[in-house]
């Protein structure tokens, strides 16, 4: 059975969350908000679309479009999905944490890992 | 016979003419009862505004003491200006009573910078939007006011309108006039 | 100021004569096409027509008459409808819901000062959309009606100067009476557009043969009729096209001058300028609030394409902006149109009554913005959480300090909370609980108080969690949304009316 995302906020930060397979969504323009224009940009221009991955197709909730697979260029890569109409981004459990692991260059990117270790404390990322 | 319609006939044409004459005269007068009400109108609201300060001031304080422990002479300043401007008698008066009691208002917001604690505090957040507000409100109340006053004025010495206004005694509206160059600059609520 | 409304009428009144004899004239050529009568005198001569040349010309006559009619009935329609009900569909199609002072205290006051720089007289009701879009509009006949609506994009992300300069822009619409005369402009370009397709698939229809049982047999007609039907054809391919080039050219017209009117009203051109610029480097056109993606159903896509279509009645961005920006010294009709000529080159924008008024100066900026920039991140979610309130999200805090919003599609009966995994419910409103008087005495009375059934009922009472929104649950299973920056220590259910104290 689904679920509409419910939104999550936490010492001013908020994102929109999943509760039952608890994976986390980004509008378009958060990661930004997150990170600082110019990282997420960096970011973003770094990562591979059309990753050729056995994943389950996820659907956009906001357009209910297929997403589009993506990863990382880090070791291991993070998969995430990405809206193709640019609503935003789909991150899996964990996923978001270990993206934001890996971008530890991008200003701004200590502090969301940080925020996100306190807001979901008991859940390392296993790499 | 021919006479009697002849007069009758200028009669009508006389009494005719100044009804007409009597109906523009009175559509000129209401235009200038309309004119003057609205810049009665507009002085009113600038005395809601400076109210609506005189107001919020005892909340600010209330909610500033807790934090400002340090500032007890800035604190006594705004309600020594604020008790000041409410008692003013004279205009004059009460425009520099007024103008001290934005300055101190400028004053307490500059010193907040300095209290972390206070700036994050909702209620003084709340306080600081209205009074921002206020300031703007007093502001643009005192434009408008001038542009009614301009409004009235232009009317009561322009023809026809000074025929009209110069029967009924109607008299020019004094504009707010802005003296110091500290008060012309509405003074400053700095926030950042 | 005065005299510029009244010379804004005179014209307004003109250009829709203007318009009023296009329609006119196309539903004229129209019926005399569609519907001739021979008056034919010349009995038993089955050529009659063909005799008397000058009698075609009398037969065109019937039709056309009963075309303008038509046409005039069409619009007289719509145009009643716009008038009465027109304010409240914009609201309606648009999604926007009406706010409380609490829920925006800012938006509020800004439209409080415009009022008041406008000399409005009555300020208008506040509306919010719930799109992350920067847009805004202006509704209502008149200033008794009138309505502004801005979108939730735009709260997000404009700093007070800024949201002020677009308030204005909107009063300013407002003031010069432009929704109703745009309306009705807009109706009957709409009505020309649509005769004329009538007549063009008429045309198309006999082209291909179609119906030929309707026509009577009859073939073709008069010479007179061949060059009314060729008329009819020219006229329905050009008025369209015509009456949107009148059109497009008012509506830009009327957005210069609320521009002008904006920053007479704010005394800060920099303010409309730089929300303008934020708007133009706007990439979020498509997105819409995360509040309304979780519900799943809407096609957001479709919602902010039509509403960007409003945009292609605007003078380009770049220009209104490079206006604005070399206003210095002052600010003043006169100094508009200068810089006006400037920019854009020649034409008069604004009668010549309206230059008169002498400049006002210019106002400093708001001190607050530099700490706005600073705080982007909170105004953004501070915007979110109203548009969430206007789409019944409820909103739960859980003793960790996380706070929860849920849709209202959100089905399931109890939350965890993901931080600490405790439960979280929604904060009820006990009858039971002590039974103390709030400390605070409430400053003001609530405004819709129904006396009869607050007094059949002992009041109800609730924890406040100050600083967020926070929704209360009614013994009546009702839930009452309260803004952060709500100071009374009560309220009343919407729906029982029951009050609620808060301790």
């Amino acid at each position: 059975m689904k679920q509409p995302l419910i939104a999550v906020e936490y010492n001013g930060i908020e994102v929109d969350y999943c509760v039952l397979c608890g994976g986390i969504w980004l509008d378009q323009g958060e990661l930004e908000l997150l990170l600082g224009g110019a990282a997420a940009n960096r970011f973003l221009g770094a990562m591979r679309e059309g990753a050729q991955v056995r994943e389950q197709t996820r659907r956009c909730p906001i357009c209910r479009g297929a997403m589009n697979k993506a990863q990382t260029e880090a070791t291991p890569p993070v998969l995430y999905d990405c809206c193709g109409r640019g609503h935003g981004l789909w991150f899996d459990r964990h996923e978001l944490k270990l993206f934001m692991q890996q971008s530890a260059a991008a200003p701004g990117s200590e502090a969301v890992a940080r925020w996100l270790n306190d807001l979901f404390p008991e859940e390392t990322p296993h790499s | 016979m021919i006479i009697v319609s002849m007069l009758f006939l200028v009669l009508a044409v006389i009494g005719g003419g100044a009804l007409l004459v009597f109906l523009w005269g009175a559509g000129i007068y209401n235009g200038l009862v309309r004119a003057r009400n609205a810049v009665k109108n507009a002085w009113s609201q600038i005395d809601v505004q400076l109210k609506r300060r005189h107001d919020l001031i005892p909340n600010l304080i209330e909610t500033c003491k807790g934090y400002m422990a340090h500032e007890r002479d800035t604190l006594e300043n705004i309600t020594k200006a604020r008790n000041l401007a409410m008692g003013a008698q004279s205009v004059g008066e009460h425009a520099r009573a007024e103008s001290q009691l934005g300055q101190a208002l400028s004053n307490i917001f500059a010193v907040a910078e300095n209290y972390p604690d206070l700036k994050a505090n909702t209620n003084f957040l709340a306080l600081q939007e209205e009074l921002t507000s206020t300031e703007n409100k007093i502001g643009f109340a005192r434009q408008a006011y001038n542009d009614q006053a301009m409004h009235l004025n232009n009317k009561i010495e322009m023809f026809p309108g000074s025929l009209v206004a110069g029967v009924f005694n109607f008299e020019a509206a004094e504009f707010f006039e802005i003296e110091d160059a500290a008060e012309r600059a509405v003074p400053k609520v700095s926030f950042s | 100021m005065w005299e510029l409304i009244r010379a804004n009428k005179r014209r307004s009144v003109a250009l829709l004569l203007l318009m009023l004899a296009l329609m006119l004239s196309l539903g004229f050529v129209i019926g005399a096409a569609l519907f001739p009568v021979s008056f034919n005198l010349n009995y038993g001569d089955p050529y009659g027509r063909h005799a008397y040349p000058a009698m075609d010309w009398l037969s065109v006559l019937p039709g056309g008459l009963l075309g303008m009619a038509v046409a005039s009935v069409i619009w007289a329609v719509q145009a009643m409808v716009a008038y009465f009900r027109g304010g409240a569909i914009l609201l309606s199609l648009s999604g926007a819901k009406p706010i409380e002072k609490a829920d925006h205290p800012r938006l509020f006051n800004v439209v409080e000062e415009m009022t008041i720089a406008s000399s409005l007289g009555k300020m208008p009701r506040v509306y919010v959309m719930d799109d992350m879009a920067m847009n805004a509009f202006a509704a209502g006949r008149d200033p008794d009606t009138a309505c502004v609506a801005v979108t939730a994009g735009l709260l997000a992300r404009l700093n007070r100067d800024e949201l002020q300069g677009v308030v204005a822009h909107e009063i300013s619409h407002i003031v010069n009476r432009d929704v109703l005369f745009m309306t009705m402009i807009s109706i009957m370009a709409g009505t020309v557009v649509m005769l004329s397709e009538v007549v063009l698939r008429m045309f198309r229809h006999g082209l291909h043969g179609g119906n030929a049982r309707y026509r009577g047999g009859k073939k073709g007609g008069g010479g007179a009729q061949v060059i009314v039907l060729v008329i009819a054809l020219v006229f329905a391919l050009l008025a369209p096209l015509l009456a949107q080039l009148i059109y497009f050219a008012v509506s830009r017209k009327r957005e210069y001058l609320a521009d002008a009117g904006a920053a007479v009203y704010t005394r800060f051109p920099g303010g409309l300028a730089g929300a303008l610029e934020k708007i133009g480097a706007d990439t979020h056109q498509l997105v819409v609030s995360k509040a309304t993606a979780p519900m799943y159903i809407v096609n957001p896509l479709q919602g902010a394409r039509a509403f960007h279509g409003f945009f292609a009645t605007h003078p380009p961005l770049e220009e209104r902006i490079q206006i604005l920006r070399s206003l210095a010294g002052g600010v003043s009709y006169a100094k508009y149109q200068t810089a006006y000529n400037q920019v854009h080159g020649k034409g008069q924008l604004i009668p010549q009554s309206g230059l008169a008024v002498a400049a006002a100066p210019l106002r400093a900026a708001d001190p607050g913005n530099a700490a706005q920039a600073g705080a982007s991140h909170n105004q953004f979610r501070e915007a979110g959480d109203l548009a969430r309130n206007l789409n019944g999200f409820r909103f739960l805090s859980c003793a960790c300090g996380a706070r929860i919003k849920l849709p209202p599609a959100f089905a399931m009966q109890a939350v965890q909370c993901p931080r600490c995994h405790a439960g979280v419910a929604l904060s009820a409103a006990r009858e039971n609980a002590p039974v103390t008087q709030p400390s605070a005495t409430p400053r003001t009375p609530p405004r819709r108080r129904k006396p009869a059934s607050s007094s059949a009922h002992a009041p109800l009472m609730a924890q406040r969690n100050a600083g967020a929104w926070q929704s209360v649950q009614c013994a009546c299973g009702a839930v009452k949304n309260v803004a952060p920056s709500f100071e009374m220590s009560q309220t009343v259910c919407a729906q029982c009316g029951r009050e609620i104290h808060f301790m």
